[in-house]
């Protein structure tokens, strides 16, 4: 309704005041739509699972939560706190977990490569570990220490300085990853960008599939034919190999790019989709008498035909944002997708299979329990909303 | 009949066109200069020069687009850069452990997905059926990593079923080796196979002539399994055909994760080591076989669906 | 939703049959000579959106004698198939349920303690039945001979080959030419005559005691309509099979129903032998139904509607009783347009218009298809033109091409002097605020996302009528007055309303641009016997206050009769006859097209004394 300039709220007061021939208020095909929604519980409660994590995703992208998510909080492969038993009893539980378990070389090398911090801090810490490393095999200060409040305090620190002083934990409440970095926040920090990588992407596709679907649907003739050549010839190569092969000739990575390689070959389902309701709707009777009194083509493609078809592009938004998800994950997984300095949840997967063989299992457990919360809850939403806007059910 | 398959193989030539044109802009145009790939660390302005020449990057544009369009036509890529040997040969060698994994996996997708899709239909909006939808809806959520580091891990790691990776090109070989990589990969596409062919019955259970098969006193065992299947098998078939394709660049993360020779690991190699003729080959000759088999999904169509003409 | 809904509170269920009825009640204690069929106090519920369950079937009660025929007629709403399919056992699962209490006998037996396996049994065997539209309800991808043999085996257990040859005498029997080559025939290579024909071969193959047709003509052109009620007669009356025919039309009745049963929003209002039904109803809303269609013969000022019988009041001023709020200017136009220029030029001359479409086919080849051929007819101001005749005539594709939503191939269409087809885009912009068209289908014409006050407002902002929105809102509501519906439905979207509204709103989109010539291409076929009673009075109600000219195409040559000064008789894309309205219907001599659409009306000659 939003879309239709006839809407002029001015001349709505006189109106009003007549009595209306049913009790009931108006009630657009929106509205219905919504209340139908609201009484769909499983719709309800998958559109506050994905609240939550848009939520989420806000609190990390604005540096609330999760922004030094690549610090070395805990020792390697520190286990969750549920499992680890109670590492304030005693400092030797954690000291010698720690000495047993890494090699104080491993993350200082690995850590350089991750952090953009690591160059300062590399230094700072080249004055003394070295010679820790090489002389003492009992852990040093910088890094054998158990930090008793564990990753809640070390969240609090999130001044970059507070690292020369960082104490490790032994245990975080969702584990530790190879370098010490706290699973949980690594969890956190991937789902913002598996998520904006999403919902970007599909942003894109969607906008390219409905304007062209719209084109190829409404003009017909020769628009029509290039713009199903180019449908033909995009749909002729199947999806991930296009991606791969754009992946390979792109050298730079970033969430950009991955976001223009999904949007700009992700767009051949939603064309098709829209293409078949504008030819539907282009034949439609209301179209014919918008037609009969003379409204322009913009209007009947854009006023007339737009909001009537506009479920369908909601619907096919909302099934992307879950196919762009799953994708990312995937090329990140291969190392096609996000930088190394990035964290998504594709590129935790990648370090898990190497974690399991140690049986390390928890960062996998994370970002697949996170992945598939959210992928439920898309799913579902979708279905719901599809339920909801679904125009025969009246 | 004749003329219907003239024209469509016909129209096949500008689709391919536009698929040669899409391959070579994203290689000779968006990618850059691919001698500096290939040169590597030891790059010289000689070697590269050198190379820009052997590759023909030094030419204009249209002379480079004639040399891929020989390549494509003679379907002679050349060599692969990372190890010289002919894409040809890669191609061909690698076909057989990718379709020896997606074969069998395609079949019993089918077979299992249609059977069970059947059934769901029938007790639709039952409690099996909501359950079915809700454990489904969950199963395509969990990304296929985990369910391949996990089924690995597990089945092979842990418990040593079955060999954690590896390839042998004989049949006992292929039961050693082929079966864990099938079943995880059965795990993965059984749930959006079922989801979708439940659809496709569904849309045609609540046709007329099913209320007219009941109407006529047919039995509701024979009114799913012959007039709603027969009508359901149009979009199962056509859906089936259309996956055929995807058969010849095999399962790239099972392939990758076993160790399987096939054309999906080959292709992940390739983008890693930017060994772009192989790449290109790949994309073209599956971009063909895609359009052969839409040709053949439509002429399945026609066989299936009495109604369709072809003219 | 329908204004008739919302202004009549039916009678209380208890008492369905309210005073009219008593006498036509049928005895369903059991007795000595049972009916065939026995319905007693059906009750129907089903499921709403909401999760609870409604009732729309309140305790219905009839009876089907063996060898009788059985009309049940009712407009949509009415329950006339649930009752049909609740005897069936065909109403959905788990969306439907029959209510304890009531009872469905069949040959002695009682159908709703039956196990399903007798059930469906009896399905196909003993109790069969034709639907409404036969395309959808064959499946498509057996052939026709599979679908007929299919129901022999199951059956009577017959093999293939017997089935098969069985199939052959049936097809034969229900008088399908080349029989031998039907059989295999996949359905969508039969018309729709031919179609049903196959659809009542396979239900009358295993010589069912009882025959359920659904209005089986309703989707049929009349003179294919008036095939297949010959065939369920003649069929019924060599079989001697009972049958009750499901039909909103009760011109059809007459001719084949020995019986009457006339439902309304799941109650009975009335039932008899049809003698008596027709001849002298009891009840308010039969007399209203056999009143309201348009009459064979004579031509009142208006048709009675259902609100002339049963006393209730529809929402807004009634047709004729309402004053004209509407702009003076705009009636002070088109009036003095009138008045002016009626003795000059006509207000449209059609000459030699012809349509040809074309389709590639094969790969140079092309196919061409002649829709309209020479065409030329002459409509002066402020009369109708009727052009009548059954699918693919051209009737439509002449309404659309005199709109120009399509171009012509050949001769020229003459608007108040000027060449239509050779008007600018600017030009014709112009042109098109003094022809407009309403269409058939009033739930697809009118779009879902406006509120009625955007649909209104449209076509003025489009051409610059009103001052500004404010403006524009007044007239808007004025039009709606003109049409009889309140000024509050501005708010409103299309999905509120009835059928028969939505087609008002429509019009008054029409009206908002003033026009001089509307085209009406079947725009009251859609709509029940009294809804169409009261559109067609607000037709004329508007022609006589506005001195608009019609073009109004339908298939139904009563009503065309009704409204029409003159008409034209189209078949298969060219004017067979033209003549007036009153000639076509004197008996005269007429093209042997015409004469078998004539013959074709159902009723005609049995029903034509009740009317008038």
């Amino acid at each position: 309704m939003n879309a239709n300039p006839l809407a002029n709220p001015a001349p709505q007061h006189p109106v009003p005041q007549h009595p209306a021939p049913q009790a009931a208020p108006a009630r657009g095909l929106w509205q219905i739509a919504v209340r139908r929604l609201l009484r769909n519980r499983v719709g309800l409660a998958s559109a506050a699972v994905v609240a939550a994590f848009l939520l989420l995703i806000l609190t990390t992208a604005s540096g609330l939560l999760a922004r030094d998510w690549d610090q070395q909080y805990a020792v390697s492969f520190a286990p969750p706190t549920a499992i680890a038993g109670n590492p304030q009893d005693d400092d030797a539980v954690g000291q010698g977990g720690t000495g047993s378990q890494i090699d104080p070389r491993a993350p200082v090398d690995l850590y350089g490569v991750v952090d953009p911090l690591a160059d300062v801090m590399a230094r700072i810490h080249g004055l003394s570990a070295p010679q820790a490393a090489a002389v003492a095999p009992e852990p040093t200060s910088v890094s054998g220490v158990v930090d008793p409040i564990g990753d809640a305090l070390a969240r609090a620190k999130a001044v970059p300085k507070s690292a020369v002083t960082q104490q490790r934990a032994v245990s975080l409440t969702l584990g530790a990853d190879k370098w010490g970095r706290s699973v949980a926040l690594k969890v956190v920090k991937g789902a913002e960008t598996s998520v904006l990588v999403g919902l970007a992407a599909a942003a894109v596709a969607t906008l390219i599939g409905t304007l062209l679907g719209a084109l190829a649907g409404y003009c017909g003739g020769w628009v029509d034919a290039t713009l199903d050549w180019l449908y033909g010839v995009f749909t002729a190569i199947p999806y991930l190999l296009l991606v791969f092969a754009i992946a390979a000739v792109l050298q730079q990575k970033g969430v950009t790019t991955i976001v223009l390689i999904l949007g700009l070959t992700g767009w051949t389902g939603v064309y098709r989709l829209i293409r078949a309701e504008y030819l539907k709707h282009k034949a439609r009777e209301y179209v014919q008498a918008a037609r009969a009194i003379g409204a322009s083509h913009l209007r009947r493609m854009f006023v007339h035909i737009l909001p009537n078809v506009s479920h369908v592009v909601l619907v096919q938004l909302s099934q992307q944002v879950v196919g762009f998800i799953k994708a990312e994950v995937i090329l990140s997984f291969l190392g096609f997708g996000v930088p190394v300095d990035v964290v998504s949840w594709g590129s935790m997967l990648n370090e898990t299979p190497n974690e399991l063989i140690l049986g390390k299992w928890w960062q996998l457990a994370a970002a697949a329990v996170m992945m598939a919360v959210l992928v439920t809850a898309f799913a579902m939403l979708t279905d719901a909303l599809r339920d909801a806007l679904d125009p025969r059910l009246k | 009949m004749n003329a219907y398959l003239l024209r469509r193989v016909l129209q096949m030539i500008p689709t391919l066109f536009g698929v040669v044109l899409l391959v070579f802009l994203l290689f000779n145009w968006v990618g850059g200069d691919p001698a500096y790939v290939l040169a590597g660390k030891f790059s010289n302005p000689r070697d590269i020069e050198n190379i820009r020449h052997q590759l023909g990057v030094d030419q204009p544009l249209y002379v480079q687009l004639g040399i891929f369009l020989r390549q494509v036509i003679t379907f002679d890529f050349g060599n692969s850069w990372a190890t010289q040997e002919p894409v040809s040969h890669i191609f061909l060698s690698r076909l057989g452990p990718s379709l020896a994994l997606m074969i069998p996996m395609l079949v019993l997708e089918t077979l299992l997905g249609v059977v069970l899709a059947l059934a769901v239909a029938h007790v639709r909006d039952s409690w099996i059926d909501r359950t079915l939808t809700l454990l489904t809806t969950s199963a395509m959520s969990i990304s296929l990593l985990v369910y391949i580091i996990v089924g690995q891990y597990v089945f092979a790691f842990a418990l040593g079923w079955f060999p954690v990776q590896g390839w042998s090109s004989t049949p006992q070989g292929w039961v050693h080796y082929a079966v864990l990589p099938i079943l995880l990969g059965l795990a993965v596409s059984l749930a959006p196979a079922i989801r979708l062919y439940r659809t496709f019955v569904l849309d045609e259970i609540h046709q007329d002539y099913v209320r007219t098969a009941r109407a006529k006193g047919v039995p509701e065992w024979r009114v799913m399994l012959v007039h709603v299947l027969r009508n359901a098998s149009i979009p199962i078939i056509t859906n089936v055909l259309a996956s055929l394709p995807a058969l010849l660049i095999g399962a790239f993360l099972l392939e990758r994760f076993f160790s399987i020779p096939g054309i999906g690991r080959e292709v992940i190699l390739a983008v890693e080591r930017s060994d772009f003729p192989v790449i290109k080959a790949v994309t073209v000759a599956v971009a063909v076989a895609t359009m052969v088999f839409n040709l053949l999904a439509d002429l399945a169509y026609k066989w299936v669906d009495p109604r369709v003409e072809l003219s | 939703m329908s204004s008739i809904e919302s202004a009549n509170p039916t009678l209380p269920p208890a008492q369905p049959e309210g005073a009219a009825g008593v006498s036509g009640r049928p005895d369903h204690r059991p007795s000595g000579t049972d009916p065939l069929l026995q319905v007693a106090d059906l009750r129907v519920s089903f499921r709403d959106e909401a999760g609870g369950w409604r009732e729309t079937l309140h305790g219905v009660n009839f009876a089907v004698a063996a060898a009788r025929s059985v009309a049940l007629v009712g407009e949509s709403g009415s329950g006339k198939s649930v009752s049909s399919l609740a005897v069936m056992g065909l109403l959905p699962a788990r969306v439907s349920r029959i209510e304890p209490g009531s009872v469905l006998r069949f040959a002695g037996q009682d159908l709703l303690a039956l196990p399903a396996q007798q059930r469906r049994a009896l399905r196909g065997a003993q109790i069969a039945m034709v639907f409404q539209e036969p395309m959808s309800s064959l499946n498509p991808v057996f052939r026709v001979g599979e679908q007929i043999a299919e129901v022999l085996r199951l059956h009577q257990g017959l093999s293939a080959a017997q089935a098969l040859e069985r199939a052959r005498g049936l097809l034969d029997e229900v008088g399908l030419p080349d029989p031998g080559r039907r059989l295999r025939a996949y359905p969508h290579q039969l018309s729709g005559g031919q179609q049903q024909r196959v659809m009542i071969a396979m239900a009358i193959a295993c010589e069912p005691q009882l025959l359920i047709a659904d209005e089986p003509t309703t989707a049929l052109d009349v003179t294919i309509q008036r095939q297949i009620l010959e065939l369920l007669a003649e069929l019924r009356a060599r079989r001697s099979m009972a049958m009750l025919f499901i039909t909103h039309d009760l011109g059809v009745v007459s001719d084949i129903a020995d019986d009457v049963v006339v439902m309304r929003h799941g109650v009975i209002r009335e039932q008899g032998p049809a003698a008596q039904v027709l001849g002298a109803p009891k009840d308010a809303y039969t007399r209203a139904l056999l009143a309201c269609r348009p009459p064979l013969v004579g031509r009142p000022a208006r048709l009675l509607q259902v609100e002339d019988f049963m006393g209730a009041v529809e929402p807004g001023p009634a047709p004729g009783v309402a004053s004209v709020i509407a702009d003076a200017s705009c009636n002070a136009h088109t009036a003095a347009a009138t008045a002016t220029a009626a003795a000059a030029t006509p207000l449209l001359v059609v000459e030699g218009l012809g349509k040809v479409f074309s389709t590639r086919q094969g790969l140079f080849g092309q196919h061409h298809f002649t829709a309209l051929q020479d065409v030329s007819f002459t409509l002066p101001r402020g009369k109708t033109l009727g052009v009548v005749g059954e699918s693919g005539c051209g009737k439509t594709t002449l309404g659309l091409t005199l709109m120009r939503l399509h171009l012509p191939t050949s001769g020229r269409v003459m608007f108040d002097g000027a060449d239509l087809s050779t008007l600018s885009d600017q030009g014709w912009q112009a042109m098109r605020r003094r022809i407009q068209i309403v269409f058939q289908n009033p739930y697809a014409s009118l779009n879902p996302r406006f509120t009625v006050a955007e649909i209104l407002t449209e076509p003025m902002l489009v051409h610059g009528i009103g001052m500004d929105a404010a403006d524009r809102r007044r007239r808007a509501a004025a039009l709606l007055d003109q049409v009889g519906l309140p000024g509050a439905a501005l708010l409103r979207y299309p999905h509120e309303f009835s059928g028969g509204q939505r087609q008002r709103i429509a019009i008054a989109r029409c009206l908002a641009l003033e026009p001089e010539l509307l085209i009406l291409d079947e725009s009251v076929s859609a709509l029940d016997v009294s809804v169409q009673a009261q559109v067609i009075n607000l037709l004329r109600d508007l022609q006589a206050r506005l001195g608009l000219s019609y073009v109004f195409i339908s298939h139904d040559l009563a009503v065309v009769r009704y409204l029409s000064d003159r008409v034209l008789v189209m078949q298969s894309g060219q004017v067979v006859e033209e003549g007036s309205a009153d000639q076509l219907f004197d008996g005269g001599q007429h093209h042997p097209y015409t004469e078998r659409l004539l013959a074709a009306i159902p009723g005609r000659g049995g029903a034509t004394q009740r009317a008038g």
